[in-house]
């Protein structure tokens, strides 16, 4: 996305390796999956389809709509994703100075959870730019959610951090049990609770490109916005007190992190559902790499979130063919031990 | 719904219900050993009967002691005077057992109710029969059993006869025709991930029966979410959807077609995507076989003669 300061070897060399990374992983994204397709098939596909070029299928029809029309959206999802729940965790534990703050720790996922849950019950059959009802819901849940959270936080022209914290928390598990009592109120045959239960584990789902085009347009500019705060990101983590001698607008900018981590954990909700461990796990490896100045940190969070994503894709579709895995399954058995070997390799005193 | 099953339901009644009510059955005491091993001994058939499955209560009716339901569950809509019955009792996550105990049954019969709540219904002395068909044969032994229990022999042997001469028909019907590739979406709320039938269950064994391949056979269970991927590499012949009249995110052939990267599949290019009633692939009832027909009908035509 942006690239650091000229000065910094150190971050210009973890920026190219994580683009490479990046790259990396959606060439594996793309070449891998449920189906098996040659990979010099994929290649010559891939140059009929921008180039014009003439080369003689040597595969079937439905190999090219496996990959362009089901495998690639999805790779690319899985990126914008990984991304957006990144950044939100890096704006989420600068602003709460906390390290336990994931993209969902105001209240999102108990709001998304209830949205969601509504699209898999209710007799709704509308679709908007490509969005069905469950994902179009669980974006509006996430949204009021958490300006639920602040409004109630919000008190005497400040909403203080550890109010928004404890608010976070009682209205997530309010709205996230309300989901437990709508399947009692409406199970049959008890076929709705593996479907919202495996939504609520989360899964990449992205069947038009349409939808990519807001998503990525959405995360873009939220990101964009993110980094544009990265000074008063820093300064905030220095406590809000000090952030004020420092001159910064600490109420209006934290709205406006509030905002903006909003956008992008609700993005990524739309697309994929409630992917646990991404956003909390990313920014607290990037850390760990490249240190916490947040106009670093932000799009180098971002490169991680992605790439780490999209392999954890790959693997929920590949894994067990033709059964797909709930992606947030395998965010946590493959993050979590590669953060914990980090945490004990690097053995700092942790600063977020 | 067809009116040979109202005429079926109606003789039925006549003819079963009539000697369990007016006279002392015979073969009573009965011991039966329902479908979690635990063997019941009936001094006399029951007039009592709490009915916690909509499949559980369809049997019932078929075999002509619907009148002797005292409460069913919240779903069981089936035959149409089986939404008059009250109470309604919610049975997910658990049945109340204080419900049922005031209500002083002489049967209990339960599908998939926890162990717990039927080992507490045993302990307050409740009689309870644990019907849990897994394929067609067990749901014609098991209905043949409920027609002991209720004191109907007679018509617990003519509502399985029928639904084995009628299976072992579309069965030799289809014998020796080709056997179409069929997939059968169960959900799709995420169109690009469906639950589908996988080779065990009714789902799975109707698609056998009826004379298909199901393209997800290879599945381990009843039921698996696959990658769209998979479903479009498979190219299956026949789609048979079960979620168009469900009444959340309902799938019409429609949609299914304008999924992406599904114009490829041969079923779709040849327009063979049709929807069934999900209730007739799911309940396991006298009415399987009927879905079992509906079934092969789609799926050779040519076989079945139409009316």
């Amino acid at each position: 996305m942006t690239s650091p300061r000229a000065g910094r070897p150190r971050a210009a060399l973890v920026f190219s390796v994580l683009v490479v990374v990046l790259a990396a992983s959606i060439l594996g994204g793309a070449a891998f999956g449920a189906v098996q397709l040659r990979p010099d098939d994929l290649v010559r596909m891939t140059l009929n389809h921008l180039l014009g070029a003439r080369f003689t299928p040597t595969w079937r029809p439905q190999d090219e709509a496996i990959f362009f029309a089901i495998r690639l959206p999805r790779v690319a999802g899985a990126a914008v994703v990984g991304a957006a729940l990144a950044s939100a965790g890096v704006l989420f534990q600068g602003l709460l100075r906390n390290p336990l703050a994931d993209p969902y720790a105001l209240g999102v996922s108990g709001g998304a959870a209830l949205g969601g849950a509504l699209g898999f019950l209710l007799s709704l059959s509308f679709s908007l730019l490509g969005f069905s009802p469950v994902p179009i819901l669980a974006f509006a849940g996430a949204l009021i959610a958490m300006s639920l959270v602040y409004s109630l936080a919000f008190g005497g022209g400040r909403a203080p951090i550890v109010t928004l914290l404890l608010a976070g928390f009682a209205v997530s598990a309010i709205m996230g049990y309300a989901v437990s009592f709508l399947l009692i109120l409406n199970d049959r045959l008890q076929l709705n609770l593996p479907r919202v239960y495996g939504w609520l584990l989360g899964g990449i789902s992205v069947t038009q490109w349409s939808q990519l085009g807001l998503a990525i347009g959405m995360v873009g500019l939220a990101m964009l916005g993110g980094w544009l705060l990265r000074h008063s990101l820093d300064a905030l983590s220095l406590g809000e007190e000090s952030a004020q001698h420092l001159g910064i607008a600490v109420e209006s900018d934290k709205r406006v992190v509030i905002l903006l981590g909003s956008i992008l954990t609700g993005a990524a909700v739309a697309l994929g559902g409630l992917i646990g461990f991404v956003g909390l796990f990313a920014p607290h490896v990037t850390r760990l790499l490249v240190g916490p100045r947040h106009g670093v940190l932000l799009p180098a969070a971002a490169l991680v979130g992605a790439a780490f994503l999209v392999l954890a894709d790959l693997l929920a579709r590949a894994i067990l063919p033709p059964t797909e895995i709930p992606v947030g399954i395998l965010t946590a058995f493959v993050g979590g031990p590669f953060f914990l070997w980090l945490l004990r390799r690097e053995r700092r005193a942790y600063r977020v | 719904m067809p009116t040979w099953f109202i005429r079926l339901v109606a003789a039925l009644v006549l003819l079963g219900a009539t000697p369990a009510h007016a006279q002392v059955a015979t073969g009573f005491p009965l011991s039966v050993t329902d479908d979690s091993g635990t063997t019941t001994t009936f001094a006399s058939p029951p007039q009592r009967i709490v009915s916690l499955n909509p499949g559980l209560t369809e049997i019932t009716y078929a075999l002509g002691h619907g009148d002797q339901l005292i409460a069913v569950d919240s779903y069981s809509d089936y035959p149409p005077e089986a939404k008059d019955i009250q109470p309604r009792l919610n049975t997910y996550p658990n049945p109340s057992v204080e419900t049922i105990v005031s209500l002083k049954p002489d049967l209990v019969l339960s599908l998939a109710d926890s162990d717990d709540s039927i080992a507490q219904m045993r302990s307050q002395g409740l009689p309870v029969l644990k019907v849990f068909p897994k394929d067609f044969d067990a749901a014609v032994q098991d209905i043949r059993m409920l027609g002991d229990v209720f004191g109907s022999p007679d018509a617990g042997e003519a509502v399985t006869a029928d639904m084995v001469a009628r299976r072992d028909a579309v069965v030799s019907a289809v014998a020796d025709a080709p056997r179409p590739r069929v997939y059968e979406e169960l959900d799709a709320s995420e169109p690009d991930k469906p639950f589908v039938a996988g080779p065990n269950g009714f789902y799975g064994q109707l698609v056998d029966l009826a004379g298909g391949t199901n393209v997800f056979g290879d599945l381990p269970g009843d039921v698996g979410q696959v990658g769209a991927e998979s479903i479009v590499q498979r190219d299956p012949e026949v789609i048979v959807l079960t979620d168009a009249d469900l009444p959340f995110n309902p799938q019409t052939p429609a949609m299914v077609a304008a999924r992406p990267g599904w114009g490829s599949i041969t079923a779709v290019r040849n327009g063979a995507i049709y929807s069934v009633p999900a209730e007739l692939y799911s309940t396991p009832g006298p009415r399987l076989v009927q879905g079992l027909e509906d079934l092969a009908r789609l799926l050779h035509p040519d076989r079945f003669p139409t009316q």
